[in-house]
């Protein structure tokens, strides 16, 4: 077996991952947590999906669910055409193509196996031998800016953060995944460090024919590395758009709240009221209708009895809220 | 002596029998009552240390201090324990990053607002609980009555850290000093936390030192910044003139490296390599191993601070045109 | 709160209802007929039927428990089939002793160990603290046994200070509060002492050391509290773990006692456990380990009570 990158199946016109209603309910009844709630979304081959919203509104609970990690309580996800589970892509196969990069890089790491062994273990398991991995384990190194003769024999705790994040991103690399899911990558970073990572990942992307699904709260990083953006609200899509288009003209007040919420990056034009007042809530007693109702400038008295539906603003740029028109093309 | 904090030469050592680490290396700076500074700096550069020297909050036992500390005219390093216990909560008060954790999870917060209040002004417990009612209005906490007999884990993040900054508030100090408050809050709490402190800092004249890592949020808050690398100020001036004309090549490195508007399909630029071994300082410029612009001459002396006095000056002795920032 | 007694008692129920269980089958675990466990060898024919019928021998071993249950309940705990007497005036009388023994050696072990503990934890890496530590280990290390012959030997044979055998100068096995009673337990209770002591020290500074480590410590000096206010928060933090580990301890105190009770012949539970092991006396052992069992329960849930009433986190 030589783990050869795998072919593209359906053409460039096939969306790579394609997430159907996804639901995650934690938690028995009286007191559920809606973490994930009705997500349905598409990345497509080649392309940098990013996703963003405040803590808690269940973009790593998402992950989680595409990565097989939790049972999702409802949905499907569908790659490259085929369906993931049984009767379709087995999980080992899936898993193989995805792979995933968490926030905090030292407890991704087994503190017990030196930086090869991290990166070479799936190497080895799918039956690579022992060379081929040690060659592969020092391309990697290389590939992601750190010096093989230097890094390879050490051990986690000897690396600094953007070092070990970097090993992540080589052992997440080292099968020839299609699709890799960032989640908070670079949230744990010093600035500095947060500029040297997502430089690499935009050479990595275009070196490999990745695609991302990039997880961040930073909408400046979010927008920096994204193709399209997806705004997530309590377990829900708020809006999904081409990154210009929705910062250039976000359509559902969240996203404007959001975006409005960045540090000015002006002394001179300092922000003077705060978008939003409180702290996101809590998944356990979601609002009725819209439910972003209770936080929104905008509210109206239909806001809190129906539930919008996704409109289409324009060809790729969708937002749940009623005051969301459709832009005449 | 007419400024609130008067700092000249300050270092801060951590001394244990393995090694000594040299944390702060000589700081000057003055502030002003009503003036609000922002340390900047990347992790380990020196700032809690540096702000917790202000209150002598570092581990006694290992730390030793050098230099001029003066806070309210109290000079703080020779200062015997009972008086900086005295300063310490009623002239001088200090937010932490994380609220969760600096507050004492079996106390509620009105107990922990009281005994402040009580320690210091020796007021009755009622008139320390009207005082907190007071604080949790002021730092816009609503239905303040059941907040006070809340335990910490029991309110949101946003809440926790107003009620820390009620605590900091509680005896009105002249000097607030704030260590990454709103580093562990999302961006829609942070801005909100931002504006009550800026807030709160003009309504009550009080002088700030906020430490962030953070170029955005030191340009909301702040009226100088004062940019930290291992352990030295290597720039300071007017937050305008720090963020549009960076003079010093770290904090143009800092600035292209911090993403924002605009910069999509750009490189990012990088700092190249890490920061210096505290425990083994080189004998130049700190920054040089890492710097564009460094020669020979840089690693002969830590280069000074140029300029007056509280104008915007750097510590580099090629400073390079402002050419990315 | 009322509910959360409410539920941790709910919660212990099982709990006590699986260690009657466990009481109950030792009858019919031992060897041989349930009924030569129960009554003597030479118990005449009417008694054994006697006491067939009163605990329902013939019927199903459910029905059995449920007897024997309602039997306990009701205070009867059998008969000894050593001395043929009731077994609740003598385990009363036992348990009582033994409860004034572990309290006393709770009252010498707990205070100092909290005390040891909490200066080295609050002064870590200096030589109280190594000095804590080398107590801590030889007070858990030490062997009872041995402690208690050392003893002996030292304040009762040569200096003659101090009583060596029993409970009381009378030799009767009631307790009461006078110099005569409280000699007879000095020694005793100093040697059970010692594990628990060594365990509160250990753990003590463990907890104030990780305390005073926390975030929370540098806000409260940076608010100016002095010592005072300081050790207030240490303490209501550490109370919670420092009880559960007390709970456990005097839990062990009672029911672990056998060998110092054997050696000074005090007349409490783990001399009339020792003697019912050595007697084959299984209703007495049943009875005993029943209410030892229960006792530690008790214990268990009282803890969990204090822990929930002390830290509002542990409300649930
Ligand atoms: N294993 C779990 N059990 C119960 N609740 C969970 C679990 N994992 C996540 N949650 C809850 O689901 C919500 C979404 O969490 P998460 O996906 O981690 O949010 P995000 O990554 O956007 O911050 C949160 O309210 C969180 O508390
Ligand atoms: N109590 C201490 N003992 C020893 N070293 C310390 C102590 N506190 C901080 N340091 C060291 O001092 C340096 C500066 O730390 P700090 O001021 O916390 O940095 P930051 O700029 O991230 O706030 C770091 O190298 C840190 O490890
Ligand atoms: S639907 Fe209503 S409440 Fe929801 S975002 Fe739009 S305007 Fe606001
Ligand atoms: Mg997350
Ligand atoms: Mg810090």
């Amino acid at each position: 077996m030589t783990l050869a990158p795998i072919p593209d199946r359906g053409g460039p016109a096939q969306p790579l991952l394609l997430v159907k209603d996804l639901s995650k309910h934690f938690g028995k009844s009286g007191s559920v947590v809606r973490a994930v709630d009705g997500v349905s979304f598409a990345i497509r081959k080649g392309e940098t999906l990013g996703i963003v919203g405040e803590s808690g509104c269940g973009k790593s609970t998402t992950s989680r669910l595409i990565m097989g990690l939790i049972d999702p309580t409802a949905g499907e996800v569908i790659f490259d055409g085929e369906h993931v589970g049984p009767g379709g892509l087995s999980v080992a196969e899936f898993r193989r193509q995805v792979q995933m990069v968490f926030q905090d890089s030292y407890a991704s790491l087994n503190p017990r196996l030196t930086i090869s062994e991290s990166i070479g273990f799936a190497p080895r398991v799918h039956g690579l031998s022992r060379e081929a991995t040690n060659a592969r384990v020092r391309d990697l190194l290389a590939a992601v800016g750190l010096e093989p003769d230097q890094f390879a024999q050490r051990y986690p705790h000897e690396l600094s953060g953007g070092q070990r994040q970097r090993v992540n991103i080589a052992r997440a690399l080292a099968l020839r995944p299609r699709l890799i899911i960032l989640d908070e990558p670079v949230s744990a970073l010093d600035k500095s460090v947060e500029a040297q990572v997502l430089n690499l990942l935009v050479d990595l992307k275009a070196e490999f024919g990745l695609s991302y699904l990039f997880i961040s709260h930073d909408l400046n990083v979010v927008q920096y590395i994204s193709d399209r953006v997806l705004v997530m609200y309590l377990g829900r899509v708020a809006e999904i758009g081409p990154v210009d288009d929705l910062y250039a003209h976000p359509s559902h007040p969240y996203t404007r709240a959001l975006l409005a919420s960045r540090p000015s990056m002006d002394p001179d034009h300092r922000r003077t009221t705060p978008p939003l007042t409180g702290d996101p809530p809590n998944p356990v007693n979601v609002p009725s209708g819209c439910r972003f109702h209770p936080r929104c400038a905008q509210v109206m008295p239909k806001c809190s009895a129906a539930e919008p539906e996704m409109v289409k603003i324009n060809a790729d740029h969708q937002a749940a809220c009623f005051l969301a028109e459709t832009v005449p093309a | 002596m007419s400024n609130l904090v008067h700092v000249r030469d300050l270092t801060v050592k951590f001394v244990s029998r393995d090694r000594t680490v040299h944390a702060v290396n000589g700081v000057d700076f003055d502030l002003d009552q009503g003036e609000v500074l922002c340390i900047l700096g990347e992790s380990g550069s020196g700032k809690s240390v540096t702000l917790r020297a202000l209150m002598r909050l570092n581990p006694p036992t290992r730390t030793v201090m050098t230099g001029t500390l003066n806070v309210g005219g109290q000079d703080i390093i020779t200062a015997s324990d009972r008086e900086i216990e005295s300063i310490r909560g009623r002239s001088v008060a200090m937010v932490f990053q994380e609220p969760m954790t600096a507050l004492d999870p079996v106390f509620t917060i009105g107990q922990q607002i009281r005994e402040t209040v009580i320690r210091h002004e020796g007021v009755s417990k009622a008139d320390a609980h009207k005082r907190a009612l007071e604080l949790l209005d002021l730092v816009q906490i609503p239905s303040a009555e059941r907040r006070l007999a809340a335990y910490p884990h029991e309110l949101s993040g946003g809440l926790r850290q107003r009620a820390m900054i009620a605590i900091a508030l509680s005896c009105r100090p002249k000097l607030l000093l704030a260590d990454e408050p709103t580093t562990a809050l999302d961006a829609t709490v942070q801005i909100q936390i931002l504006l009550l402190l800026r807030r709160l800092q003009r309504e009550l004249g009080m002088g700030v030192i906020f430490v962030t890592h953070d170029l955005g949020v030191a340009g909301e808050i702040a009226d100088r910044i004062a940019v930290m690398y291992a352990g030295r100020f290597v720039e300071e001036g007017a937050v305008r003139e720090v963020m549009r004309h960076a003079k010093h090549p770290y904090t143009q490195g800092l600035l292209g490296a911090t993403v924002h508007e605009g910069m999509r399909g750009k490189r990012l630029t990088t700092i190249i390599g890490s920061p210096p071994n505290l425990a083994n300082l080189p004998t130049g410029c700190a920054f040089a191993p890492r710097c564009p612009s460094a020669d020979a001459a840089c690693l002969e002396a830590v280069p000074g601070l140029d300029g007056a006095f509280g104008a915007h000056r750097a510590r580099c002795i090629h400073q390079p045109a402002e050419a990315m920032a | 709160m009322i509910a959360t007694i409410f539920r941790r008692a709910l919660y212990s129920l099982p709990i006590a209802l699986a260690v009657s269980l466990f009481c109950f089958l030792l009858v019919h675990i031992a060897p041989g007929d349930p009924i030569n466990a129960i009554l003597p060898p030479d118990a005449p024919a009417d008694v054994v039927a006697q006491v067939k019928e009163a605990y329902g021998l013939d019927k199903p071993l459910p029905v059995q428990f449920g007897i024997w249950l309602f039997r306990v309940l009701h205070g009867d705990l059998g008969r000894s089939l050593a001395t043929g007497r009731d077994i609740w005036p003598d385990l009363h009388s036992a348990l009582a002793n033994t409860l004034v023994l572990a309290a006393a050696a709770a009252m010498i072990g707990f205070p100092l160990g909290t005390m040891f503990g909490s200066i080295a934890g609050a002064f870590r890496g200096s030589w109280i603290d190594r000095a804590a530590v080398v107590l801590a280990v030889a007070g858990v290390s030490v062997p009872h046994y041995w402690l208690g012959m050392v003893m002996v030997v030292i304040f009762s044979v040569l200096l003659n200070w101090l009583p060596s055998m029993g409970a009381s100068p009378d030799g009767s096995g009631v307790w009461a509060l006078d110099w005569g009673h409280l000699s007879h337990i000095v020694l005793p209770a100093i040697t059970l002492s010692v594990i628990p002591m060594g365990i509160v020290t250990r753990t003590l500074r463990g907890i104030v050391g990780d305390i005073l480590n926390q975030d929370f410590i540098t806000t409260l000096r940076g608010k100016g509290l002095r010592r005072g206010g300081l050790i207030a928060h240490v303490v209501k933090n550490a109370a919670p773990q420092a009880l559960a580990v007390m709970g456990l301890q005097l839990g062990y105190l009672m029911g672990g006692s056998i060998l110092v009770e054997t050696v000074f012949a005090w007349p409490g539970t783990g001399l009339l456990l020792n003697n019912a092991i050595f007697q084959r006396d299984i209703p007495v052992l049943q009875a005993t380990i029943l209410v030892l069992s229960m006792f530690f329960v008790g214990l268990n849930l009282a803890v969990d009570l204090a822990q929930a009433l002390l830290d509002p986190r542990m409300r649930r």
